[in-house]
């Protein structure tokens, strides 16, 4: 596809894109959570973060809808008082930065390792694939809740936990496609050149394998919110005055049954969400990619 | 023949290649040996100054791992590689950087052997760009646009990317990007089997032309006998990784000696023939345990006693090299 | 009933793509007697691996058949429901494929194999059908074939492959049988074996086989007639050894002229046809030859050429065919 001549907006992707329901739900759904996270603040009636904002006398209001509502907490209130609309907006905030943040350093730390033991193959390539082979057969979450155990709550060390069981994931792909690429002659061309094995492995073989990158990435920020709101529901994972989405369904678990349904339950779809959006980002982008399915 | 100091470009002696296969974990704890493939048994040529050299054969033969062993893609195991009159078998890779420049490669499959995320501009300017052949990034253009026009490209298409191209203008490409360091040696890989009957003309009339423009030698690796004869002036017959029977064009094709050689020959399908001889029977033999006698014993139609038991060395019979026990020693 | 096995009448197959549609098989006529051998040959882009996909209804989308008749013993079969197709396919048309290990299933043995082709297509039990396979097998010149059943497709070389292939091609005694590059993938002296094999085994058995290839030279030595493919169409048709020495199309002896020579002169250029095959996407008006052609005329450029006869068994679709269909350069004796 000349794609690249006519621009963006006459490529094929850009077609199948507008002709999918799927792929531009995803997209709304994802833009609204960005703009949320961004701008949200400085419209919330209230910064949860600041205790002296709180007032115990404002705990567990319904639904502005509900009786007994408050037309200030449109969601309603939490235990402390806390506005819920406010919380989910800087809870959505801190999942979001949770997702993309891991996402990006498992990312280049797995491509890295990937690159390197795909290229060169031999004693470090075993090594590595039988860390990753080990790591891939505990669950994800345990090792994530052993580390989180080991270490503590707090958003770095949540962070940490999640890009080692993260990499993974990325190294082993981008070690086969880098297995795939660098048989391919072209790349017998640039060594034929004179050039050194990273040059290479930066300048020819990197920009052929970030397709299946861009579609795991995607994917995979769904899977680490989730991961993140599950830690922090066990209460491993980010600290209680910061609270994430997951913390706040956590919260709200514990007075579910006296009736406060919103405070969980409002968090819960606000997650649901946001990983539905991403999800449908992503299977379109791995469809399109697929070229079997061309 | 064509005897060493007789102004060779490139003498090989007496060139191995194998290649162990990997062992799983079962085959290691079963105690099962390494498996060794024999790619190129003591493979010996030579290649002089402005001249086409092919080494013709079926898959398997070695042709193409001889090809990519003289290049320095891959580390040889035993013979020896004097270029331009360097040793260069045992070439670190910064000793054979100045001479990378010298020889350059033409790729089978124009799909695989341009990187698909570069523009064709800088696919022909990297190469001058790195070794410094060129003063700066200004001449290197100038250089790449005059390239261009030479395999026939208009200077606007320098910006496309390799999927915009049919497969003979990549090969075209891949052309360009060979000559890019004004080398004096280009090994051409099948440069023409992955081409369409009319594009294949095209490319190989373009190549001849570079030869006579800038003084070229060839390595030509082919299966295809009849291309070989319009490109080549010597070349040599591989089976099993042995170069059976080995001369100038003329004579082979006139009078093809080695069993092997006339089997391939009657093999060919042609258009000026109503039907092919009785085909040769049976498959190539695994790389992997080479036979003690002659490699093409088992497949020989001639096939005596001897060639069992010995291996045929290569000696000259009628004005070329041939491996056979039905010619020559005794 | 006619006269003939198949007639394939103005076969048009379409591709509907983003960038606009591909007329990938446009208006393709040519008839096949019972037993003969056609060549179909052309280059890629040509259009003739989709006409044998077409014959047997083996398009998918976005592909569709947008016209025309297949008459196949005095049926058309573009008329036939999937249900009648699949018990055509096979028993009485089959396919042999370029790449014999994608067409064998790799988890199977190649006896369970050929045995279910005659369980579905022929009324034999399962004793008679193994011993149907052995029999196939030795006929295909497989040694051993009593011990090789139980093989799978992995034990066998390529060229044992191709055998297999044919063994199952040829299981239900099919009336014809389209085969498409059937030998590109093997090497010169193995592709010499399987096309001497087949040229026999037709012979034997009876069946008619559509060659499909791009090699001029293997149509030039195992079959009856020729039918060239350029862009969708066939542009000339006629006996094998005359088209091969007297090309009428331009664009035949273009071909013929650019392939290097085993023996005789060898010229220091070879002839080429200049250009390339234009992209189905965009192709030329008129004649879609006319670019890349030396005899081309202003009236090359606007109409396209309909395919007329120009001497007994020839036909051609060129608003000028070489005078006289003269011998092509580099091929006198």
């Amino acid at each position: 596809m000349s794609a690249k001549k006519e621009g963006f907006f006459k490529s094929e992707f850009f077609h199948n894109f507008v002709r999918s329901p799927g792929a531009l739900a995803g997209l709304f759904i994802v833009t609204f959570f960005l703009v949320l996270v961004t701008a949200g603040p400085l419209f919330t009636p209230q910064n949860p973060y600041d205790i002296g904002s709180l007032d115990l006398m404002d705990a567990f209001k319904p639904p502005v809808w509900m009786e007994g509502g408050d037309p200030a907490f449109v969601l309603g209130t939490d235990d402390q008082g806390r506005d819920l609309l406010s919380a989910m907006v800087y809870g959505s905030r801190i999942s979001l930065f949770i997702g993309l943040s891991v996402v990006v350093l498992s990312c280049v730390l797995g491509t890295f390792l990937g690159l390197v033991a795909g290229y060169f193959g031999g004693r470090l390539d075993s090594l590595l694939m039988r860390v990753v082979d080990i790591q891939l057969s505990f669950p994800a979450m345990l090792v994530a809740l052993f580390i989180m155990a080991a270490f503590g709550r707090g958003l770095g060390k949540l962070v940490t936990a999640l890009t080692i069981v993260g990499w993974v994931l990325y190294a082993r792909t981008v070690r086969g496609s880098v297995l795939v690429e660098k048989k391919k002659e072209y790349v017998d061309a640039a060594r034929l050149i004179g050039l050194s094995p990273f040059p290479i492995i930066l300048r020819h073989v990197l920009p052929n394998i970030l397709t299946p990158l861009i579609v795991i990435a995607t994917i995979h920020v769904g899977t680490v919110i989730l991961t993140e709101a599950t830690l922090s529901y066990l209460g491993v994972g980010v600290p209680v005055t910061r609270p994430s989405l997951g913390l706040l369904v956590k919260n709200g678990y514990d007075v579910l049954f006296s009736g406060l349904w919103w405070s969980s339950v409002f968090p819960g779809m606000f997650i649901m969400l946001l990983v539905f959006g991403i999800n449908l980002l992503g299977d379109f982008l791995r469809d399109e990619f697929n070229p079997r399915l061309k | 023949m064509a005897g060493s100091g007789r102004n060779a470009l490139l003498e090989v002696t007496d060139l191995v290649q194998s290649f162990s296969q990997p062992r799983g974990i079962l085959d290691r704890l079963a105690g099962r040996p390494v498996k060794t493939v024999h790619a190129v048994n003591g493979v010996s040529f030579d290649i002089l100054r402005g001249e086409v050299f092919s080494l013709v054969g079926e898959s398997g033969c070695g042709k193409s791992t001889t090809a990519r062993t003289v290049v320095r893609l891959l580390e040889p195991k035993a013979g020896r590689i004097v270029f331009d009159g360097e040793d260069i078998t045992a070439y670190s890779p910064s000793r054979m950087m100045p001479v990378r420049k010298k020889m350059q490669m033409i790729f089978q499959d124009p799909y695989a052997s341009l990187n698909p995320r570069q523009r064709i501009k800088d696919i022909i300017m990297e190469p001058m760009l790195f070794h410094r052949t060129v003063s700066g990034k200004e001449e290197a253009e100038s250089r790449m646009l005059s390239l261009l026009d030479i395999v026939g490209f208009r200077p606007e298409q320098a910006d496309r990317y390799p999927h915009q191209f049919s497969g003979g203008q990549r090969q075209r490409i891949g052309i360009a990007r060979a000559l890019a360091t004004n080398p004096s040696f280009i090994v051409a890989d099948e440069p023409v089997s992955a081409l369409d009957v009319s594009i294949q003309a095209q490319v190989l009339n373009l190549m001849m032309d570079l030869r006579d423009e800038f003084g070229l030698s060839y390595l030509f690796i082919a299966h295809d006998l009849s291309v070989v004869r319009h490109v080549t002036e010597r070349l040599g017959i591989m089976y099993l990784g042995f170069i059976v029977e080995k001369g100038d064009r003329d004579s082979i094709f006139g009078r093809p000696l080695h069993p092997y050689t006339e089997a391939l020959l009657a093999a060919a399908p042609t258009l000026d023939r109503e039907k092919a001889a009785a085909p040769l029977q049976g498959d190539v033999p695994s790389p992997i345990t080479l036979p003690p006698g002659c490699p093409f014993a088992g497949r020989c139609p001639r096939k005596m006693e001897v060639c069992d038991a010995r291996r045929p060395s290569l000696l000259p019979v009628e004005g070329r090299m041939v491996a056979c026990h039905l010619y020559g020693e005794e | 009933m006619s006269e003939y096995l198949l007639e394939v009448r103005n076969l048009q197959t379409r591709f509907e793509l983003f960038r606009g549609t591909v007329k990938a098989v446009d208006g393709v006529d040519f008839t096949l007697r019972e037993g003969e051998i056609l060549g179909l040959v052309g280059e890629s882009g040509g259009g003739k691996s989709v006409t044998g996909f077409s014959l047997l209804g083996l398009i998918d989308p976005p592909g569709r058949i947008a016209a025309g008749e297949v008459i196949f013993r005095g049926e058309n079969l573009l008329e036939k429901s999937e249900e009648e197709m699949r018990r055509i396919r096979g028993k009485e048309i089959s396919m042999i494929f370029q790449d014999p290990m994608t067409s064998l299933n790799p988890l199977h043995s190649i006896g369970r194999q050929i045995g279910e082709m005659l369980a579905l297509h022929t009324p034999l039990s399962p004793a008679d059908r193994r011993k149907r396979s052995i029999e196939l097998l030795r006929e295909v010149g497989i040694p051993n074939p009593e011990d090789r059943l139980e093989n799978y497709p992995h034990q066998f070389s390529g060229g044992m492959r191709q055998r297999v292939v044919i063994a199952i091609a040829l299981a239900a005694n099919p009336k014809l049988i389209i085969a498409d590059e059937p030998t590109t993938a093997l090497d010169v002296t193995v592709q010499a074996q399987i096309l001497a094999l087949m040229e026999n085994l037709v012979k034997r058995f009876g069946s008619a086989l559509i060659l499909i290839t791009h090699d001029l030279a293997v149509v030039s030595e195992m079959t009856h007639r020729v039918a060239v493919m350029y862009c969708g169409r066939v542009v000339e048709e006629g006996p094998t050894r005359e088209l091969v020495r007297h090309p009428f199309h331009p664009y035949t002896k273009g071909l013929l002229e650019s392939i290097p020579r085993l023996s005789g002169e060898r010229s220091r250029r070879l002839p080429q046809i200049p250009g390339m095959v234009p992209s189905l996407f965009d192709l030329p008006p008129g004649c879609s030859f006319a670019p890349r052609c030396g005899y081309a005329t202003d009236l090359c450029r606007k109409e396209a050429p309909s395919m007329r006869s120009v001497a007994p068994g020839r036909t051609v679709s060129c608003h000028n065919p070489v005078q006289g269909g003269e011998e092509a350069e580099g091929h006198g004796r």
